[in-house]
């Protein structure tokens, strides 16, 4: 790397991570919202009416079987043909959030699975119903293996919010691509925007796993 | 809302361009991803530390950036290649990174009673590995590759955004010049991707079922 | 029951130490083994009994000292290459001498019984026919002739550990080890294969070496019945001498908390 393309690179700097604020910005909302709507789809999904269990079924398979870019073009383009014009923002929000709304529904279900029948038994033994069950017993056993599962998904999302860019949302990689079309400094731009990813990625992914040795996982 | 009659060829092509690309990643990255989890779990350390490189940069990076780095920054290395070509190797090789940490899990989690009645045996390296350890690791791992499978195919969405013509690109390239309007371009997009993963969630059904079989569930009589 | 005749090994251990970290778990071990000879070994939990029939296998390499198995010998690991690529054709040769067989059974799941108890005589050579003869015959012999093409998960615990033990016979070993090879069988189901274990004892002359927790079983095959306690051995001889007029302190309180606990 020579003095001129470090030099470059010191000046797309702050650009860079501007972007990367937007991405890590774009993404802890979307965990936020994925984390609240894939509640209901998960209890949707264990509960015992028939009807409800097929619409949650049908919602995890529709969103998890098809791409992101897929359901934001529809989110950003479908929609604006119908005249109603989401920012690329609240479009890229809710295509994320939606999508992987699925991921931690089947997350929530995982855990739940991973409680041993024998606490339902004794919760019923000792006269509880479903509902405090559930919130009272297996919820907060569930939730240590299942934070993992949740980190990796919080991770995930960070990595496909690069698709976002493509509603003209300048977070990291939409960014990159900006000053890559001026400057044609390919190599640069894309080796850095690689290593940031990757800084972020991957302590996250070593805190993680030390997460998942010291309370378990379920997968 | 009439589509000529190339524009419909152009369609059915770009989903043809899909499904192979897909399914090229997808037999690619398998093998990759179950020889990398070997090879990471062997007592050599200097490959389990490549590999284990390969699998962290891939994995950390989503597969869009690793196109784009495919198809912008290799060539001023001298490596240009058909941008198909290309598009499918990065997702058979993100693909294969993510196999590789199922595969390296599922190989853990095979009993270590079975190695070690495979060593008072003397089974030798490639019987133990290939033709103990790894049947039960395949059971284990099967629906997590199911997974990956689909998420290949969703990423051959991406190479739209690299001018490669599978079907995201042609479906909003005709929206773009009026031929086709947004619901029948995203709706029916939608709907392509959607129809197009029942087969590999059926092929994928069917592994777990055939390995059943033999492997059963562990039931004690 | 004999196949072809086992020439029976003799076993040594010298001087053994084995730890995990701070834990000792055998302590400076020396042990006589006879060609022929039937022993058993008992003792409570975290004693070190399985671990000396670990460390004969190379499942749990030791720290300092010697086993010799046969004609082979088992070495603590060492760093030079050469020094290790050494001691790994060693325990080779250990575990052609040896069979063992498991209290969690290791039947290849993907396998039926008669695979399983033919991979191993196929890997060192034999060809397909003479190796599923072989196979037959064994498993005729621990009483489940009819069951070659069924899968494990297809028998009982104690028709699984049957082919655990034709297996390791297979491999016409000079010596064989048993890991408490009862104690994840239901009740009903011990018996039988104490019986087979005894009619080894009685009809080959392989070395062998029991660790158990069936104490009357002990008594009635083992030549000598040596008890461990903290990873040394405490007392040990001919069974009437442990059983009845045991010497050691130890091997009193040992015998007397088994007998406590109704066993």
């Amino acid at each position: 790397m020579s003095g001129d393309d470090f030099s470059y690179l010191v000046s797309a700097l702050p650009f860079l991570l501007r972007g990367l604020v937007l991405t890590v910005q774009v993404t802890f909302v979307s965990f936020a919202i994925a984390l609240v709507v894939g509640l209901p789809v998960f209890l949707g999904s264990v509960s015992g009416n028939k009807l409800i269990r097929s619409v949650s079924r049908a919602y995890v398979t529709a969103v998890r079987n098809t791409p992101l870019l897929a359901q934001l073009y529809l989110y950003f383009f479908l929609l604006a043909s119908y005249g109603i014009l989401l920012p690329p923002l609240v479009a890229g929000i809710l295509a994320l959030s939606t999508q992987f709304s699925a991921y931690v529904a089947e997350a929530y279900r995982g855990a739940y699975e991973s409680v041993p029948a024998g606490q339902w038994e004794a919760a019923i033994s000792v006269g509880l119903r479903r509902w405090p069950t559930l919130f009272l017993v297996a919820g907060p056993q569930a939730l240590r293996p299942a934070l993992p599962v949740l980190a990796n998904i919080l991770i995930q999302m960070l990595k496909d919010s690069s698709v976002l860019s493509v509603i003209t949302l300048t977070e990291v990689f939409g960014a990159t691509k900006e000053l890559a079309n001026q400057s044609f400094q390919y190599t640069i731009l894309y080796l850095t925007l690689g290593l940031l990813y990757l800084a972020v990625s991957y302590p996250w992914g070593r805190a993680t796993a030390w997460l998942e040795r010291r309370l378990g996982t379920f997968n | 809302m009439e589509l000529t009659q190339l524009e419909f060829q152009t369609i059915l092509t770009s989903v043809a361009t899909t499904v192979i690309a897909a399914v090229v990643a997808t037999l690619l990255a398998l093998p990759i991803g179950i020889a990398c989890g070997m090879a990471r779990v062997s007592r050599f350390k200097a490959l389990r530390f490549v590999i284990g490189l390969y699998v962290e940069v891939f994995r950390g990076t989503s597969a869009l950036v690793q196109l784009f780095f495919a198809i912008f920054v290799l060539p001023s290395f001298g490596i240009t290649l058909d941008p198909l070509l290309t598009g499918t190797a990065v997702l058979a090789l993100n693909g294969g990174s993510y196999a590789a940490e199922i595969a390296r899990g599922a190989l853990k989690a095979v009993p270590i009673g079975q190695v070690e009645a495979a060593q008072t045996l003397n089974l030798g390296w490639w019987t133990t590995n290939i033709g103990i350890v790894l049947p039960q690791a395949w059971r284990i791992m099967i629906p997590s590759l199911g997974n990956v499978a689909i998420d290949i195919l969703k990423a051959t969405s991406l190479l739209s955004l690299v001018a490669i013509p599978e079907v995201a690109l042609t479906m909003s390239n005709l929206n773009m010049n009026g031929s086709i309007d947004s619901a029948t371009a995203y709706v029916g997009l939608f709907l392509v991707y959607l129809i197009l993963s029942l087969p590999v969630v059926a092929v994928f059904a069917w592994f777990e079922r055939r390995s059943a079989r033999t492997l059963g569930r562990a039931e004690a009589r | 029951m004999s196949t072809e005749p086992s020439k029976g090994a003799a076993v040594g251990f010298e001087g053994v130490t084995k730890a995990y970290g701070d834990h000792v778990v055998l302590d400076n071990l020396t042990l006589h083994i006879e060609a022929g000879e039937c022993v058993a070994i008992i003792g409570p939990s975290g004693s070190g009994k399985t671990t000396v029939l670990r460390c004969m296998v190379g499942f749990a390499p030791i720290d300092d000292g010697k086993i010799h198995v046969g004609s082979a010998t088992v070495v603590p690991v060492s760093g030079s290459r050469s020094e290790r690529k050494l001691a790994r054709e060693q325990l080779r040769s250990v575990r052609s001498q040896l069979g063992m067989v498991f209290q969690q059974f290791n039947l290849f799941p993907h396998l039926t019984a008669l695979n399983n108890v033919t991979l191993g005589p196929r890997q060192a050579g034999l060809a397909r026919e003479p190796a599923e003869d072989l196979a037959q015959q064994l498993l005729s012999q621990v009483g489940l002739a009819e069951k070659g093409s069924s899968y494990p998960r297809q028998l009982s615990g104690g028709q699984q550990q049957r082919v655990a033990i034709a297996r390791a016979l297979a491999m016409q070993p000079s010596v064989m080890l048993f890991d408490e090879v009862t104690s994840a069988l239901d009740p009903e189901m011990v018996g039988d294969i104490l019986r087979l274990i005894r009619g080894l004892t009685e009809t080959s002359a392989m070395t062998i070496l029991l660790v158990t927790h069936e104490m009357e079983f002990a008594e009635l095959v083992a030549d000598r019945v040596i008890f461990m306690e903290g990873g040394v051995i405490v007392e040990q001889g001919p069974p009437e001498q442990i059983f009845n007029s045991p010497q050691e302190k130890r091997t009193i309180q040992f015998l007397r908390s088994l007998k406590d606990k109704g066993g």
